[in-house]
């Protein structure tokens, strides 16, 4: 693509390439994970980690917002966007997530009224459009999407839009991290920040990372160059036997955050005592609900939402792929009952996914690593 | 994305992507903002400036 | 588990992958969603697994854009098409021109000179009579453009609510040019791979006209009619030539799978070749999603034998409103089956065929 800045600069990439081999020890192993989806997607559409050398490995983490988000969760959406003269609105990531039987794209062929947004906005927007309907919006992702739906909470509220809310699923990006760690059998070596939930939450909250586990965390960017410099970075960090939180990429995230947006999701938002995790079971105090005083927006007030707990399949490993403990491959039912078609566990559903990477990518990354 | 105008009033800014895509966005978080300033914008809220100046 | 039987089990799984990738997609889903409208694997689900094995036909096994007949010595092309499209105009075209253009392409990636039309319209009850008639100009217009006849229509009426104003059917036929032997078994490893213009453009003025995502651009619809091109590339490159496909629903990549599956081989695409305008890279830049997957109406994806590339390119940039063509990639023997992106970057990845639509993301 025609479409090429600093930050997509093949020549570049190659000198940074070049000096992660130069600050790898041979024969060690290194596994980083990068914590975000984004991230993921970045590394998956340049083939980032195709400019690795094979012991430096990148661990996929939970900070997917759609593949996190429990069965339960997706059913009872499906519920309320069944429930009569709904408008069901959420990104479109969403619409391919299972739920215990069916996805959202299933449910519009059933007759729901599921619309695609692009923001939260988008979702008042249709509310103030259609006087006579209820609109919900189904809002997921992590702290950076958070502040929009808090802003449009707020709109909703100055405006007494009074046929709009919202079903909160967002989650915070800490908590899961603080669950990673402390599982015996974690095996990672050092950790690639989310840039944009550090837009908003800041670098400080990562500083436990260095402080109460002694793992190198660097907070980045999306373009390629940027996950390869952070790459460095943590690589540099282990090399020199120190661990600290760095900023790669200052130029967007200030070290104390967005105050303003922490204050309004604090307004708009209370913590939940606990919530499911897809692959990682409950996790406390890692989720928000809309707070008391914006109760009448509250999707889950308005209507009487089933609350389904639906147990992750049984078979499933995605727990274990996303703390590094087992490769895709090893999963039992990897390849076979579940595949990108038909996927059970969340690693498998968006298309960079640990496992669906992998069932896309496998056979190249191998013959890699055996060249 | 880089602003074009500012609506103070309604909080949104007209913004532009590098070739000339244009997508109002909410600036509730960033103002007040400026035409020509750099946001960077997640689901049609600016989270920050992506200037690359370090800030005050 | 010692290193021996992890990287067998490792191998066996693969496999078990790669027979499942090779196999005739079965179509195992309760229900119709949009998905099985959308070009990916969820319609070849549909074709493969439903409609080839029910009706049996050696020219339906082809899965090509246009069925084979020959009568009496004659080689025709025949196919037929449904065009419904929201909204009905868009920037740089409407249904109309949609459904001419359509069809004539399907007969012209058959190697196929258009000759005659049929027009089926189903009407919705309370359309505009004025929406009507700017529709059949615009059908007018681009059959004469195209340099086909309209010989034979029909029109319905449906209750108010049960269409969406226009939906649109042509059939057509077309004169198989003696100079083509297109089939996806043709394909060779070494067959250079041609894009006539910058892609993604129809599909995104679709998705960016239906204004439900705020966001705005200047990018029109590529919709024409690609016979010229095919004409042209015939007589510069003849037997050279491959295989052609008009990359519509799921896009260039969509195109790329379906053909690499078809014929056993595989595809290297260099991403940093792929000509996309600024506008389009940047509105999907900014939906989250691959240029790559995006509706074409008028551009085509040709395969052409590495000693004719050199010609072939340059007999597509001659045409008017392809000075963007390109060589994007080559076929390759190995891995079977797949499509892999050199990416801008540097890095490798696999480029796979999407299940349906490709959706605006967030995360």
């Amino acid at each position: 693509m025609k479409f090429v800045d600093e930050f997509r600069d093949a020549e570049l990439g190659r000198v940074v390439a070049g000096e992660i081999v130069a600050a790898v020890e041979p024969g060690r192993h290194y596994k980083v994970m990068e914590v975000c989806g984004g991230h993921t997607h970045s590394i998956y559409k340049y083939g980032v980690d195709d400019l690795l050398p094979s012991n430096v490995e990148l661990v996929h983490g939970p900070g997917c917002p759609v593949c996190v988000i429990p069965m339960g969760r997706v059913d009872d959406g499906i519920a309320l966007a069944h429930e009569p003269g709904v408008i069901f609105t959420c990104f479109g990531d969403m619409l391919r997530v299972p739920g215990s039987s069916q996805t959202l794209l299933d449910a519009k062929a059933d007759g729901a009224d599921v619309r695609i947004v692009y923001s939260p906005l988008d979702a008042l927007r249709i509310a103030k459009q259609n006087p006579e309907r209820e609109v919900v919006f189904f809002a997921i992702g992590f702290e950076t999407t958070a502040p929009s739906t808090a802003l449009t909470l707020r709109r909703a509220r100055a405006e007494s839009v009074g046929n709009f809310s919202v079903m909160c699923s967002h989650v915070t990006i800490v908590p899961p991290l603080r669950a990673l760690l402390e599982s015996p059998d974690l095996r990672l070596d050092g950790f690639i920040g989310p840039g944009h939930v550090a837009t908003v939450v800041g670098a400080r909250p990562f500083q436990f990372l260095p402080d109460q586990y002694g793992k190198p965390v660097v907070i980045s960017g999306f373009e390629p160059l940027d996950i390869l410099q952070s790459v460095l970075m943590v690589l540099r960090q282990l090399g020199a036997g120190r661990a600290t939180v760095e900023n790669q990429y200052a130029r967007v995230v200030p070290w104390e955050g967005n105050l303003r947006a922490l204050e309004i999701m604090a307004e708009v938002f209370a913590l939940r005592p606990h919530f499911e995790w897809r692959g990682l079971g409950f996790i406390s105090q890692s989720a928000l609900r809309i707070s008391d005083a914006y109760a009448e927006w509250d999707a889950e007030e308005r209507f009487s939402v089933p609350g389904v707990r639906v147990a992750d399949p049984k078979a499933c490993q995605c727990g274990e792929v996303l703390k590094g403990v087992i490769k895709p491959w090893e999963c039992k039912v990897f390849g076979t009952a579940c595949t990108p078609e038909r996927p059970i566990g969340t690693c498998m559903v968006s298309p960079e996914g640990a496992c669906a990477a992998y069932y896309n990518y496998g056979r190249f990354a191998r013959e890699r690593e055996v060249a | 994305m880089r602003v074009l105008e500012v609506d103070a009033e309604r909080g949104l800014a007209l913004c532009c992507a590098q070739a000339g895509e244009r997508a109002s966005v909410e600036i509730g978080l960033v103002e007040p903002v400026t035409a020509g300033e750099l946001l960077l914008v997640h689901a049609g809220t600016a989270l920050g400036r992506a200037g690359g100046e370090p800030g005050p | 588990m010692t290193p021996e039987t992890v990287s067998s089990r490792e191998s066996r799984i693969l496999e078990i992958i790669e027979t499942a990738r090779a196999k005739r997609a079965k179509f195992r889903d309760s229900h119709i969603t949009m998905s099985h409208g959308a070009g990916g694997k969820a319609t070849t689900s549909l074709i493969e697994g439903l409609f080839a094995p029910a009706f049996e036909s050696a020219a339906l096994d082809q899965l090509a854009d246009a069925g084979a007949v020959s009568v009496d010595g004659l080689d025709l092309a025949l196919t037929t098409d449904s065009f419904v499209v929201k909204p009905l105009h868009f920037p740089g075209g409407s249904i109309g021109e949609l459904a001419v253009n359509g069809t004539v392409n399907d007969l012209a990636m058959a190697g196929a000179r258009p000759l005659a039309l049929t027009l089926s319209l189903v009407l919705e009850e309370g359309l505009a009579a004025q929406t009507l008639q700017e529709e059949v100009q615009a059908i007018a217009r681009a059959a004469r453009d195209a340099g086909v006849q309209i010989v034979a229509g029909d029109t319905k009426v449906v209750e108010r609510g049960h269409a969406d104003g226009i939906y649109i059917c042509t059939s057509g036929l077309g004169l198989r040019d003696p100079r083509a032997s297109l089939a996806p078994d043709r394909l060779r490893p070494g067959d250079r791979i041609l894009v006539s213009g910058s892609i993604g453009e129809h599909g995104t003025a679709i998705m960016l006209a239906r204004g439900e995502l705020g966001l705005d651009a200047d990018i029109e619809s590529d919709t024409r009619s690609l016979w010229p091109l095919v004409d042209s590339l015939l007589a510069h490159a003849g037997p050279a030539l491959s295989c052609l496909r008009d990359a519509t629903r799921g896009g260039v990549a969509s195109v790329l799978n379906e053909l690499a599956r078809a014929s056993g081989v595989a595809m290297v695409v260099r991403e940093a070749d792929v000509p996309v305008a600024p506008a389009v890279a940047g509105a999907a830049e900014i939906l989250g999603i691959d240029p790559m997957y995006v509706a074409n109406e008028g551009k085509l994806v040709a395969f052409v034998a590495p000693d004719h590339a050199e010609q072939a390119l340059a007999a597509l940039r001659a045409m008017p409103g392809c000075e963007a063509a390109a060589e994007i990639g080559e076929v390759k023997s190995d891995p079977p089956g797949m499509v892999l992106v050199e990416t801008g970057f540097g890095g490798r990845r696999v480029m796979d065929q999407l299940v349906g639509d490709p959706l605006p993301r967030i995360c």
